[in-house]
């Protein structure tokens, strides 16, 4: 279906190909997954499928990619429109229409499909996708779930044979990732359909993939094979893998189901092991207390009286689905959002927001720590030396919008660390990091946990929160509907367990490191599983 | 072929609209004509245009302000208002208005013109003079409107007692002719008998009031209708609110 | 007995509940519009006011636009509010003699003609009041239209020649408010950095938000080209031309048409007939040479007609009471008690008609879940 023959792609500018090297074959009904660390070329390799690299970003493409039998040179994108069909990261950022039947026309239209086979087209699409309630809905008011299924479906109804994805559930929280992942599976097992998709959040995907590419970056060739093969090599892997790893386990699991056959022999051998407990290690005065309170909009609160003290030291998880009100909570909390009523005291607070280049601003690295000392009226250099200890080695010289997603995210904590908060809040900080980057992130939140920062992070990520967090608020309706350890209150939820947490179960272990140490105390050996495949970043 | 030929005529069809376009432009253009009421004042016996807009000038105690509805065929030579100033002075148009303190009075005199520049050729109302007696800042069209009912767009005046009953200062076809040399009568306002305080303003107002007498009914229905309409309206949106 | 009777139903068939086609309701709004245009008596205009506010109310849907009305009907008043503002403060417009309030006066040089401040007279006033009201009247009308037939809806129908054209517009509808809440996003996340007030806090938050528009437009275009967009159907370059070509030929004739008409030469009529002939030559030839089709094109049934007409109506009464009594359309003087036309009132009620001709907008499914 798809042929790449010794493929490398350089962008104009750059001295180093992105990708090179390229050597693959999918047959039809596939399902690939490409992993690899951010920069490592994943969605250039997806754009070469459908032509959009190098039509439309640029570059020189050199070898031969072949979709069909149509050569990508010679083919446009939307000369290809009726055999790939491409979905980018944002799905909202692809619309052309304003609600969903037209949107699911819009390709059809620009085919020139007649008018009656465009009607049954669509109608079979919303069944499929059980988008059928909601045919006449506008775009903006779906759940962002179903806006990647309505992107999906866009590209459906052209009838294309291959279907490429580009991080199709990195917005979206566990269940509404569950259910994309759900359509992508029913479509690959009833069409037919060859679909492949970029993903950072391994945990979801790997389970349903037949085949995965590895990009090592760096020009590298990709490694590509069956995914326990693929995995048994890689420095990033989902938990469960992991978990296979430390447990010495082969093949190694991919799914929790896989895992959980094979669990049994790990957990007596864990019996006489006490998990951590995953609370801060010292909790000092409160930071942030919220009582009562009532924010939103006039007819339509998103916060219902909500009640919450965070101390120094803890690390707090705010979860629930989107529209829960955590975005809102930090906003209110940090002072951007006016509450309706209640009290909310805060000592110095900083906000990391979901996108961090909204508060970047400069041409260059070293002009953006500047300006945060003037604002923060904080010696000069106290910027600089704050990125420097969080993310060692970026160059002064470059432009903010050229990092990547980490540097990005480390630049902005650091912008905002300057001023000195007490009380530091992340909305989202995991959107589009990959696991190095995330966890070095873990390391860094748990040193400013350890500093007397208190800390609260919004996330759909339930890896991180296993990772860090000492305390887990879960929030639906904008209420407080649990809160605790994060040992408690995430091993007994069926959509916010991490995957180590599903396969120990009733055990209470959140992640393979936890398990790794433990097997290392009962066992008396160093966990040189671990060691091995994950580096130390401190 | 077929396709071609089409073109050719496409083309040929639209260069002819383009000639003429060209060739008529220009004649037409010097050709253009508004139909709007000129502003004099009268300085030694004269009426001369004033270089001002009416709402810009501040008339003096004493002074002759003319106006005059035309559309002269050359805007710098604008028909005059058909007054004989030897007989038409401000003393004869202000000898029943008597001076009062912090107050100026003003003579004004109003040429509606002739039927060739009148809406349908009708006859144009009777000019007029009148004095106006007004505040001692009152502007060029303040001065007017204390004689009379103005209608005025952004400092332009537009109609003078309701006339023309449109529009202002609008393009038209035929210029007005010149005048003859004959001078014509001017009616007198305020010399009826009676004495006005404020010139002819009251006569007028009262005579409109009459008029419109039956115009409060009228006025009434609409107001009901719009109130049904709004009370049926809040009806009709809580009933969909329930609804919904 | 006999044969089993058949029963025969009556459906009515073009009333149930449907979505009516965008154009009906634009053709409705802009003939109350130009009867608007066609007066300042405030008693026909508060008619037209209260008549779009009506039928907005008894049709409009439960889409996102609909609430645009009530968008339209603020910046209505926001117009009346300024055009009084300016009238009262700029007193060289002054007329009338019933001084109701005198504001500090602030001379400036003769020669700009000028003068801040002063008397604020009645007839001034009411003179802003009324032709802030024309215009206001005009905004309810376009609101009306938002909110009941959506532009972008509207744009589906542009000819195919014009197709790029349409769908420019498509976007830059889309992007406006996309723009407007990353502005919002960024502005308070730049509060968040203790962030300096006026113009060099604007420049300094317009970086990202012009570099997340631009990322977004390209975003859009990758995603459009992905889907097809612009693969003409086995077309050459010079078939291309050709159309391109026509439109240009066709709007070119257009826009010559429109000047006569508006310069009111006596060439005008001929000029906009022979201009609008070539222009939908070259409409219809380029839209022939598209290989785009349409999905579900509204129809256009007798309801649309009736709800175009009512406007058409409207429209119609309001010239005829201009073209024979224009006094009863322009008030001699501000203060004059307005007159009633009688029969451009009529005409307007005549508006209402489509809050009970048109279909009503169809429920949608969640909605209705919620009510049963």
């Amino acid at each position: 279906m798809i042929r790449f023959h010794d493929v490398s792609v350089t962008y104009d500018g750059a001295t180093t190909p992105v990708l090179a090297g390229v050597n693959l074959e999918v047959p039809e009904g596939e399902l690939v997954l490409v992993m690899g660390s951010t920069g490592s070329g994943k969605s250039t390799l997806l754009r070469t499928i459908n032509g959009l690299v190098p039509h439309f970003s640029g570059g020189t493409l050199r070898g031969k990619v072949e979709v069909d039998g149509r050569d990508t040179r010679t083919h446009r994108p939307r000369d290809l429109a009726d055999v790939v069909g491409f979905v980018g990261q944002d799905p909202v950022a692809g619309f052309v229409t304003d609600n969903v039947e037209d949107e699911l026309a819009y390709a059809m239209e620009s085919l020139g499909v007649r008018a009656p086979v465009m009607r049954k087209r669509v109608e079979e699409t919303l069944d499929l996708l059980g988008l059928a309630d909601l045919r006449g809905r506008p775009l903006a008011h779906l759940s962002g779930g179903q806006q990647q299924r309505v992107a999906i479906g866009s590209v459906l109804t052209a009838h294309p044979r291959i279907l490429v994805l580009d991080e199709p559930t990195s917005a979206l929280d566990p269940l509404a990732a569950e259910d994309v992942l759900a359509t992508l599976q029913r479509l690959v097992h009833d069409l037919g359909l060859t679909v492949v998709l970029a993903e950072h959040r391994l945990e979801r995907v790997v389970q349903h993939a037949d085949r995965i590419v590895w990009l090592p970056g760096a020009g590298a060739a990709p490694v590509d094979g069956v995914p326990a093969e693929v995995l048994a090599g890689t420095p990033i892997a989902p938990p469960v893998v992991e978990l296979g790893r430390t447990a010495g386990w082969s093949p190694l699991p991919l799914t929790v189901r896989d895992a959980r056959r094979r669990a049994g022999e790990l957990r007596d051998r864990l019996a006489g092991a006490e998990p951590p407990a995953h609370r801060a290690a010292t909790v000092g005065d409160p930071v942030a207390s919220c009582r009562d309170l009532v924010a939103g909009y006039a007819r339509r609160p998103v916060l219902r009286g909500l009640t919450l003290e965070v101390r120094a030291g803890e690390v707090v998880a705010l979860m629930g689905r989107n529209g829960a009100g955590k975005s809102t909570l930090l906003k209110t909390v940090v002072g951007i959002h006016k509450p309706t009523s209640g009290r909310v005291d805060v000592a110095a607070a900083g906000l990391v927001p979901q996108v961090p280049s909204d508060i970047l601003y400069a041409a260059s690295v070293a002009a953006e720590c500047a300006s945060a000392d003037r604002d923060a009226g904080a010696a000069p250099g106290t910027t600089r030396a704050l990125l420097e200890r969080l993310a060692p080695g970026v160059p002064d010289e470059q432009h903010p919008r050229d990092l990547s997603e980490g540097q990005k995210l480390t630049l902005a904590l650091a912008v905002v660390l300057a001023a000195r908060p007490k009380l530091l809040l992340l909305d989202e900080p995991t959107r589009g990091l990959d696991y190095t980057a995330k966890r070095r992130l873990v390391s860094i939140l748990r040193e400013l946990a350890d500093d007397g920062h208190g800390i609260v992070l919004a996330t759909h990520d339930v890896e991180l929160v296993a990772e860090v967090a000492s305390r887990v608020v879960v929030l639906a309706d904008g209420e407080v509907v649990a809160d605790g350890s994060a040992p408690d209150v995430v091993v007994s939820s069926p959509a916010f367990a991490p995957q180590v947490a599903k396969v120990m179960a009733p055990q209470p272990w959140l992640t393979a490191r936890d398990v790794a140490d433990a097997l290392s105390v009962v066992e008396q050996r160093a966990p040189a599983s671990v060691v091995e495949t994950t580096p130390e970043e401190r | 072929m077929a396709r071609k030929a089409f073109f050719a005529a496409l083309l040929a069809t639209l260069f002819t609209i383009c000639g003429g376009l060209v060739a008529t432009s220009p004649a037409e253009a010097r050709a253009d004509i508004y139909r709007y009421w000129t502003y004099f004042q009268v300085t030694d016996g004269e009426f001369v245009t004033s270089t001002k807009g009416v709402g810009a000038t501040v008339p003096a105690d004493g002074s002759i302000e003319a106006y005059r509805f035309a559309a002269p065929a050359d805007f710098t030579k604008p028909n005059l208002p058909r007054a004989d100033l030897g007989e038409l002075t401000f003393d004869t148009i202000c000898e029943h208005v008597d001076a009062a303190d912090g107050k100026k009075r003003v003579a004004v005199i109003i040429d509606y013109g002739v039927p060739e520049d009148a809406e349908g050729g009708a006859e144009p109302p009777a000019p007029t003079a009148a004095c106006a007696q007004a505040d001692e800042k009152a502007t060029g069209l303040q001065v007017l409107s204390a004689v009379a009912k103005t209608r005025a767009e952004e400092g332009l005046l537009c109609a003078i007692e309701g006339y023309p009953a449109a529009g202002c200062s609008v393009l038209v076809e035929q210029a007005t002719p010149a005048d003859p040399a004959d001078p014509v009568e001017f009616e007198l306002a305020g010399h009826e008998g009676d004495h006005h305080e404020d010139g002819g303003a009251s006569t007028d107002a009262s005579a409109e009031e009459s008029d419109e007498g039956s115009n409060v009914p009228l006025l009434a229905a609409i107001g009901a209708v719009v109130l049904a309409i709004i009370v049926g309206g809040v009806l009709l949106s809580r009933r969909n609110k329930t609804a919904a | 007995m006999g044969a089993p009777r058949v029963k025969r139903l009556r459906i009515r068939g073009t009333y149930y509940p449907r979505v009516l086609h965008p154009g009906a309701w634009w053709l409705w709004a802009l003939g109350l519009a130009a009867a608007a245009t066609r007066t300042t008596n405030p008693v026909p205009l508060v008619l037209i006011i209260a008549v779009t506010w009506f039928v907005v109310t008894a049709r409009r849907g439960d889409t996102p636009w609909a609430s645009s009305y009530g968008l339209f009907f603020r910046l209505a008043l926001i117009v009346i509010a300024i055009h009084v503002f300016f009238q009262a403060l700029l007193s060289s417009q002054a007329q009338g003699l019933a001084v109701l309030f005198t504001l500090p006066e602030i001379p400036l040089p003769d020669s700009t003609g000028i003068k801040l401040g002063g008397a604020v007279t009645l007839e001034a006033v009411l003179t802003a009041v009324y032709y802030g009201l024309q215009l206001a009247t005009i905004f309810c009308c376009i609101g009306a239209a938002n909110a009941l037939g959506s532009a972008r809806r509207l744009l589906r129908y542009v000819p195919g020649a014009l197709y790029e054209i349409g769908i420019a517009c498509v976007i830059a509808l889309t992007f406006a408010p996309q723009l407007a809440a990353d502005a919002a996003r960024v502005r308070s996340a730049g509060r968040l950095r203790g962030s300096r007030r006026g113009l060099r806090a604007f420049g300094r938050l317009a970086m990202p938000i012009l570099e997340g528009s631009l990322e977004r437009s390209v975003d859009l275009a990758a995603a459009m080209d992905s889907r097809g967009y612009g693969r003409t159907t086995g077309e050459s370059a010079a078939a291309r031309r050709t159309t391109a070509a026509l439109v240009l030929i066709g709007a070119f004739g257009l826009m010559v048409g429109v000047y006569g008409l508006l310069t009111a030469h006596s060439f005008g009529t001929p000029l906009l007939l022979a201009g609008a002939a070539l222009g939908v030559a070259g409409l219809w030839l380029g839209g022939r040479r598209t290989g785009r089709t349409r999905y579900r094109p509204d129809p256009w049934a007798l309801p649309e007609v009736l709800v175009a007409g009512s406007g058409v109506l409207v429209a119609a009464a309001m010239f005829w009471t201009a073209d024979h009594s224009p006094a009863l359309l322009t008030l001699a003087s501000p203060t004059d008690v307005p007159p009633v036309p009688v029969l451009a009132c009529v005409g307007i009620l005549a508006g209402l008609l489509p809050a009970v001709l048109a279909p009503p907008y169809p429920v949608s499914s969640a909605a209705f879940e919620v009510a049963a």
